[in-house]
């Protein structure tokens, strides 16, 4: 299987590669926020049996979110009079970087990756943590007694979904015995009966243990992008619209496209490390290209986070906790413990 | 017998596999959990392949049932000035000024068949006030007042909300109220005077009422009232 | 209102383009407040609802002021209400508008001369864009008032807080 290999075709620094590539994120993470609110918006409207945008640009509403992101770009810029203006200012941002910045090590092809870190998935867990302390910055910025319970509601939830994403993520760490993202990319390639399939895929390795930790993972990743069942920090109908309640204009469209870059990366950490990311499913399908087979799985996770967003109701607090600590983690760290004792025998 | 929970505390109401291990009663809950969730995303997925519900308002519109009330309307050459409407409206909002017709002139018929006995001057309606009650439309001898199905009359100013259904301009209007006046005082001055001089019986002295009459007849505070 | 400069500023194509872009974005995606009032806020959900569905335009109901554009006073406007109507309007950033949906919002309704607690029509404390008539109005009606408010924006040139 050849893969296409930018640094060798173009024989670039390394240094020249990673500045074109964090420029080809930064647009693909706009253009996919974009389309992940279009999509959203047509699947509630479908789960509704609602029609979604109809009028704006002609066909299916096409440039409804190309309006919004517009309209959003020219409203006045308010910042309350009382507010912490620097942290009110630098807060969409860190959520953003911290989002963003886990793009780095996500690989799109075989080859196709920001950077390998030897750490990779350390760093996405490093990375997407600070997130946090955007949401507390602005929450606290706003001097709005809505935004910080928000942000209080989002560390709490973010802080202890932590343990079961990581003890989770760990599961293929254990069986790849590396922590950069590549390696376990290509660990997928083979292991059972034939190479190439799709049952190499570390969600059917080790059957119903790594199927759960997927489970787990994906439901976990759902209360760290703050969306519903989790949706808690913004929950409309207390709050009036969480952390963000006191952001207008372009900077609401920052945490707007910070959450919508959030569910892409969740999904594509997912597909990379549980559903081979770039790999085909059958070796007769590789002449569809990774990057292809990537965003196809992404897509699809992205997909059944909107469709759960618009199927279950949100939890409450000590709820959210209940199944934080007394479900996910019994569950994780009881597999952990499994999947380690295995890796333990197979190797001896 | 206690009273069974699932995992989040809420109680069981239905058929469910129970245990008295609390172990494999852990299990059971987090299996229905996860369960549960599948049942409701099948429910939704079933949803995205329903005919949508929406009717695309602009191009396709619901029928509106024909005794809707959205908006009244006067059928003015019916309307023999009886001041009914007026009388009946709880918000106040139908202004009609009848004159009488001079002498020799002659009205003609309406289209229900019965003399025009007065000119209808003015027939204002305030739409922005109305509230649709009809009553209206069920106190009018002649049908001339009724309300129609026709909702579309957004505005970008009240002032268009005030319509005249009268068919006299407001020259005409003070032409025949002057008119209907001048013939009126005319007719009392050459009435013979009546002599003054018959004593009333005297009447039972009856109190002023005790309300403090001040309260009822007291301005409300207007749209330029105490707010601002 | 002063009228624009020629020249540079003036009307030449390129900012005349621009402006119709702007709004056209304005037009296409007008994100009112949830906020009701009174029972015309009911029409309102049954506009956003299923059966209209407000989403075909673009109208998006935003939880926060700071991040909505239009503001439906869908019912009566309590004296009480008046001032945290008020408030409301002004927490909203530029450009925005207003859509006073029914009769008790449009002039006071049914309380227009008796009403001791009510406002004579919303247009007193703020200003008001689209009269919607009706008690309370149909959810076709509120539709045909956002075509309205469209076309205001769209034909509005210089848009306020450009």
């Amino acid at each position: 299987m050849s893969q296409f290999n930018p640094l060798e075709a173009f024989n670039l620094p390394i240094v020249y590669w990673q500045i074109i590539w964090a420029g080809i994120i930064v647009a693909f993470v706009t253009v996919f926020a974009l389309f992940a609110v279009y999509l959203e918006r047509k699947i509630s409207a479908y789960a509704q049996d609602r029609m979604g945008p109809m009028e704006t640009g002609g066909w299916q509403g096409w440039a409804q979110t190309i309006a919004d992101a517009l309209k959003l770009l020219l409203k006045e810029d308010i910042i309350p009079e009382l507010a912490d203006r620097r942290l009110f200012k630098l807060a969409p941002y860190i959520v953003f970087a911290g989002s963003l910045g886990v793009m780095a090590v996500i690989p799109f092809g075989v080859n196709l990756i920001g950077t390998d870190l030897n750490i990779g998935l350390y760093f996405i867990l490093a990375l997407s943590s600070t997130v946090v302390i955007g949401i507390l910055m602005a929450g606290w910025a706003s001097n709005n007694k809505w935004a910080l319970y928000g942000a209080m509601r989002s560390a709490a939830q973010m802080v202890s979904y932590e343990i079961p994403i990581g003890l989770s993520l760990m599961l293929p760490v254990l069986l790849t015995g590396s922590l950069s993202m590549i390696d376990i990319t290509n660990a997928q390639k083979s292991g059972i009966l034939a190479d190439g399939y799709f049952w190499n895929w570390y969600i059917f390795r080790v059957p119903p243990f790594t199927l759960i930790a997927f489970i787990l993972y994906f439901w976990a990743s759902l209360a760290e992008t703050n969306r519903t069942p989790f949706d808690i920090p913004e929950a409309e109908s207390e709050l009036v619209s969480g952390y963000h309640t006191e952001y207008t204009g372009i900077r609401f469209a920052m945490f707007f496209l910070a959450e919508y870059a959030n569910m892409f990366i969740v999904a594509a950490i997912a597909s990379v490390v549980f559903l081979g990311g770039p790999l085909a499913p059958a070796p007769w399908l590789n002449w569809i290209p990774g990057p292809i087979w990537m965003l196809l799985k992404s897509l699809v996770l992205v997909f059944i986070q909107m469709w759960l967003r618009w199927t279950l109701p949100r939890v409450r607090v000590d709820q959210l906790m209940h199944i934080c600590w007394k479900i996910f983690l019994p569950l994780a760290l009881v597999n952990f413990i499994v999947i380690a004792t295995l890796v333990v025998l197979w190797q001896k | 017998m206690a009273e069974m929970r699932t995992a989040l505390g809420m109680p069981i109401t239905h058929q469910t596999k129970t245990s008295k291990n609390p172990i494999i009663q852990w299990i059971l809950d987090v299996w229905e959990g996860f369960y549960t969730v599948l049942v409701g995303m099948g429910v939704t997925w079933r949803h995205f392949f329903r005919k949508p519900f929406t009717v695309q308002y602009p191009h396709e519109k619901l029928n509106i049932p024909k005794q809707a009330r959205q908006r009244v309307h006067v059928d003015i050459d019916l309307c023999g000035g009886c001041l009914q409407c007026d009388k009946i409206c709880p918000a106040g909002i139908i202004k009609i000024v009848t004159a009488k017709p001079v002498a020799g002139e002659d009205l003609g018929v309406r289209p229900n068949g019965k003399r025009r006995a007065l000119h209808i001057a003015e027939f204002t309606i305030d739409h922005s006030k109305c509230l649709y009650c009809g009553l209206c439309e069920t106190v009018c001898n002649d049908d001339a007042i009724y309300m129609i199905p026709d909702f579309q009359y957004t505005t970008r100013s009240l002032e268009q909300l005030v319509v005249n259904y009268s068919r006299y301009s407001p020259e005409e209007r003070d032409r025949v109220v002057a008119a209907a006046a001048a013939e009126k005082a005319a007719k009392q001055a050459s009435k013979p005077a009546v002599p003054q001089t018959k004593v009333s019986d005297p009447q039972p002295n009856i109190p002023s009422p005790s309300v403090d009459s001040d309260v009822f007849n007291e301005k409300c505070p207007g749209p330029d009232g105490e707010f601002k | 209102m002063t009228p624009p400069k020629e020249g540079l500023y003036g009307r030449n194509i390129l900012i005349t383009n621009v402006d119709k872009l702007f709004r056209w974005a304005r037009a296409s995606s007008i994100w009112p407040q949830t906020f009701g009032l009174a029972c015309c806020a009911i029409e309102m959900m049954a506009a956003a609802a299923s059966r209209f569905d407000l989403d075909r335009f673009g109208v998006f109901m935003r939880p926060s002021p700071r991040q909505s554009d239009a503001m439906i006073i869908s019912g009566t406007v309590t004296l009480k209400m008046a001032s945290r109507v008020r408030r409301l309007y002004e927490q909203m950033p530029d450009p925005k508008w207003v859509i006073s949906m029914g009769s008790c919002a449009n002039s006071g309704g049914p309380y227009w001369e008796g009403g001791y607690h009510v406002l004579k029509g919303v247009d007193l404390i703020i200003p008001v864009d689209v009269y919607i008539p009706g008690c309370p109005p149909r959810p076709e009606a509120l539709i045909d008032g956002i075509l309205e408010l469209q076309r205001i924006i769209k034909e509005t040139e210089h848009n306020r807080a450009i």
